[in-house]
């Protein structure tokens, strides 16, 4: 195995583990909001906060994996500095699970000011040891985006190379320059950077904040402000964790098409949008507040609704069209990519309807919240992941899983995942609570059929673990990725 | 002499003028907010220098710079805690030596990511920026006091009439397996100052009436002259 | 409405991924062909999308509910959060304009109000150091329950009050 790939499968191992520990955890969680277990409410919460940041960290992880070892191909990268930002990630995952078990932190993962220190079931320790924690992520997530950025900018030529700025204002003279061309995943590596670092400098600002109020309670902050901070890094760290798993998909699935995925200047277009509206779509989580700067409410609808056109009209469509009437062959690996841009699309339009002000009244914090961004993380991101995964262990074994094994796992986690998914929209649309230990009618009903989608899903991630062990022990093909 | 080394020294000197004005006008207690935005400032020229300062043409990682320009923003927002204003502000001298560390802080920011790969200290520098800029709009700053409007100020506060000792008592037995036996928290939450939360009818009548998950003691096995003890025992707690 | 709504669409794009992903079964010579096709129908799709887009915004803007609290009429209400219950006026009326003013003593909460129906029909966030004015105007007379919408400690589910509207 070489330096670079080690790199890639330490991050997705890692993820991978982290994730299937987490779907325990969520699983746990919707099993007592069903009623067929009893805990006490601060373990449940305990538990919640748990699941939200390990979650997305896990994704996190795994997405990086993929797209640093995509971009090493592109130009080679430090390797030293890929272990280091997966050391620190790892050590503040370590530390935020400490404060959890034994700590029994549960003021959730976006730890609002001033919740993480009034009324607190939890010692302070917890407290300290779950904002130190976080900040050691944001650390190894800051020194990740500066390398990703340092090599988009050493290979195309700085920023104007990397955004595609002349290939769109001066196409035909790029043509004729013979200069490289970023390729789509570049782009995504490009926003992801950008991005990434725009999110962190505003949680590790607020990060910083909470640390001294812990260390010197009198030091004061304002609750507003930290709200728009912890939003600005959760939300969009949450969405960068898409934009760098579609990378995956730009280099995969053109290969089981057989057909190539060009960067076109429709799509830098499109990713410039991303890169702007994904930095500013995160107001959508302050319509509520009503103090908020009025004119912020709009941009936020704005760019909420913008959001959607890059991925709608771009990659998705492109995916789509990538596909129609090609010879692909169908195998977990091609199956599961195009089947998360479906997730990513349903997911997006239950998006809108919440970023849609009027609406968002009566379903912000209801359980709309989980049902939508639960649709493209796991029939999104989560299959573009084990898309990635099956589509290098199918080159490197040279098999493919059975038709029924394709099915059953299908069955599990799209038929499980839509009956999970179904359980929150349908209790969102009907008024109940997000958050809730103990939800009000008709809530554990409803809880009750999800857990059994819950039930299936999980049956189709341990069939899915079970044959990528079945395709890793018979890797007998030179790695072709 | 180029444009880039005048940028450098123009700039390099206006930080050092601006960092001496403490010493130089003496000024105490000018606030956070006024405090975080001429720290902004001195961390602008600074970036500007450290920016100015590279010339080389980079096209190959220099892993160590990497660190420096990750870290100088983070132990920068760490310095920047309101507690150690306070400290600064009454002595000028050592006020004038901790915004030279800011200035060197971001010169350092800027200079090393353009050194770890040219064209990343903008990035770095402009993080740096930002988070001063922002700080100054909450770090250590907030409103300072809930503002309600007029019909806020009628809600009379009831003042607490119970037999203290025999509150600690009932407390002891029935209440501190969950609240801790000084009101510290435990599985339900902490009581210390409560008395900022609810005033002594609406801690009675939270007693009497509990939401889950607390259980419900009254009329059994708590008399409303029992709830009234341990109402006014919490109502004491600090 | 929403949930129907939100049913059709999911509906209608896995029809056509699923319709899309058949034609594998019979698939075509070269690429150009049908990347030619595709990028007519983009640019159809792209100006829908914008279409649908402007309609929503042209919709939805003249119906937020922010508004200052000098040009809010009717008359004010306090409510008042705390860890794990709400100060709440005990009645207002009906048909006319009220406005809740909203805050809290300690941490985040949310203010949302369900109908005697059970629907969340107005909603606000309860923040410690802010006041949120929340503009209402109650249609139906009944007994309407609050409760917190914002994550704010161990008992957060539990956290409820009521008023009445008549």
């Amino acid at each position: 195995m070489t330096g670079s790939r080690r790199i890639m499968w330490a991050f997705l191992s890692t993820g991978i583990a982290i994730f299937g520990l987490m779907t325990l955890v969520g699983f746990a969680m919707r099993i007592e909001q069903a009623q067929w277990v009893a805990y006490d409410p601060g373990a449940f919460y305990a538990l919640m906060t748990l699941h939200g940041s390990g979650m997305i960290v896990a994704l996190a992880l795994c997405g990086m994996g993929g797209l640093w070892f995509i971009m090493d191909r592109e130009r080679p990268m430090n390797q030293g500095l890929a272990w280091s930002a997966y050391a620190l990630i790892v050590i503040g995952v370590v530390a935020v699970i400490l404060s959890v078990f034994p700590g029994r932190f549960g003021a959730a993962w976006t730890f609002l000011f001033p919740l993480p220190f009034i009324g607190a079931t939890w010692p302070s320790w917890a407290t300290g040891a779950f904002l130190i924690g976080v900040a050691l992520i944001m650390l190894g997530w800051t020194v990740y985006c500066v390398q990703l950025l340092g090599c988009v900018l050493m290979k195309y030529g700085g920023l104007r190379g990397a955004t595609g700025w002349d290939l769109v204002f001066h196409h035909d003279a790029f043509v004729a320059s013979g200069r490289p061309e970023p390729p789509p995943a570049a782009f995504a590596a490009l926003i992801t950077a950008v991005d990434g670092l725009f999110a962190v400098a505003g949680g590790m600002l607020v990060g910083v904040a909470l640390i001294i109020h812990w260390i010197d309670p009198t030091v004061a902050i304002d609750p507003l402000w930290a709200k728009n901070l912890t939003y600005l890094f959760g939300h969009t760290f949450a969405n960068l964790t898409i934009y760098m798993a579609i990378a995956f998909v730009y280099v995969a699935l053109p290969r089981y098409a057989n057909r190539e995925w060009h960067t076109s200047p429709v799509l830098a277009i499109a990713w410039w949008g991303t890169l702007l509206f994904v930095a500013t779509a995160y107001f959508h989580h302050l319509y509520m507040d009503f103090v908020q700067p009025r004119g912020l409410q709009y941009v936020g609808e704005v760019a909420s609704y913008l959001a959607a056109f890059p991925p709608a009209v771009v990659t998705i469509f492109g995916g789509a069209l990538l596909v129609y009437r090609s010879n692909l062959r169908w195998t977990m690996g091609s199956m599961f990519m195009y089947a998360g841009l479906v997730g990513w699309l349903i997911g997006g339009v239950g998006a809108l309807i919440d970023a849609t002000v009027p609406i968002n009244s009566s379903l912000h914090n209801t359980l709309w919240v989980p049902a939508h961004f639960h649709t493209y993380l796991l029939e999104g991101v989560t299959l573009f992941i084990l898309g990635w995964i099956f589509a290098d262990l199918e080159t490197r074994s040279g098999l493919v899983s059975s038709l029924l094994t394709r099915w059953m796992v299908g069955i599990g986690i799209f038929g499980g995942g839509a009956l999970l998914l179904l359980g929150w929209y349908v209790a969102g649309a009907a008024s109940v609570p997000r958050r809730y230990a103990m939800q009000p009618s008709p809530g554990p009903a409803i809880s009750a059929w999800a857990s059994v989608g819950a039930i299936l899903l999980i049956f189709g991630l341990v069939l899915c673990l079970a044959e990528a062990v079945r395709l890793a022990r018979a890797r007998n093909a030179e790695p072709v990725v | 002499m180029t444009l880039r080394k005048l940028i450098v020294i123009v700039s390099a000197l206006a930080a050092l003028v601006f960092s001496a004005m403490p010493v130089i006008t003496g000024a105490r207690d000018i606030g956070v907010h006024q405090h975080h935005l001429d720290h902004a400032v001195l961390m602008l020229l600074g970036a500007i220098a450290g920016l100015a300062l590279y010339s080389g043409s980079s096209d190959r990682e220099s892993p160590p710079w990497l660190w420096v320009a990750v870290l100088c923003p983070f132990i920068a927002m760490l310095l920047m805690s309101p507690s150690l204003y306070s400290l600064v502000d009454q002595t000028p001298w050592l006020h004038s030596f901790d915004h030279i560390v800011f200035v060197v802080l971001a010169v350092m920011t800027a200079y090393a990511g353009q050194r770890y790969v040219r064209g990343v200290g903008w990035a770095t520098a402009l993080m740096l920026e930002s988070m001063a800029i922002v700080a100054a709009f909450g770090y250590g700053v907030a409103p300072a006091v809930t503002v309600l409007s007029p019909s806020a100020a009628v809600t009379q506060r009831t003042e607490p009439s119970g037999d203290v000792a025999h509150g600690r008592v009932l407390f002891a037995q029935n209440c501190a397996v969950c609240h801790g036996a000084r009101g510290e928290g435990g599985e339900g939450p902490p009581l210390k100052n409560e008395v900022s939360r609810k005033d002594f009818a609406q801690a009675q009548a939270w007693i009497k009436k509990p939401a889950p998950p607390m259980p419900a003691l009254y009329p059994n096995p708590l008399s409303a002259k029992d709830v009234a003890d341990v109402a006014a025992f919490v109502e004491s707690l600090k | 409405m929403v949930l129907i709504g939100f049913l059709v669409a999911a509906a209608a794009i896995l029809a056509v991924m699923a319709a899309v992903a058949r034609t594998t079964i019979e698939p075509a010579a070269g690429q150009a062909n049908v990347t030619s096709m595709g990028y007519r129908l983009r640019k159809g799709w792209l100006w829908a999308l914008a279409a649908a887009a402007v309609v929503a915004l042209a919709i939805s803007i003249p119906s937020f509910p922010y508004g200052k609290p000098t040009t809010l009429s009717g008359k004010h209400y306090t409510v008042v959060a705390s860890q794990y219950s709400f100060e709440l006026p005990p009645a207002v009326p009906v048909g006319r304009p009220v406005v809740f003013d909203v805050t809290s003593k300690d941490v985040n909460h949310g203010f949302g109000i369900y109908d005697p129906q059970g629907r969340l029909v107005a909603q606000v966030q309860a923040m410690p150091d802010y006041v949120n004015h929340l503009p209402m105007r109650f249609s139906v007379k009944g007994h309407y329950l609050v409760r917190c919408l914002e994550y704010c400690g161990i008992a957060h589910a539990a956290m409820q009050g009521a008023f009445d509207v008549r």
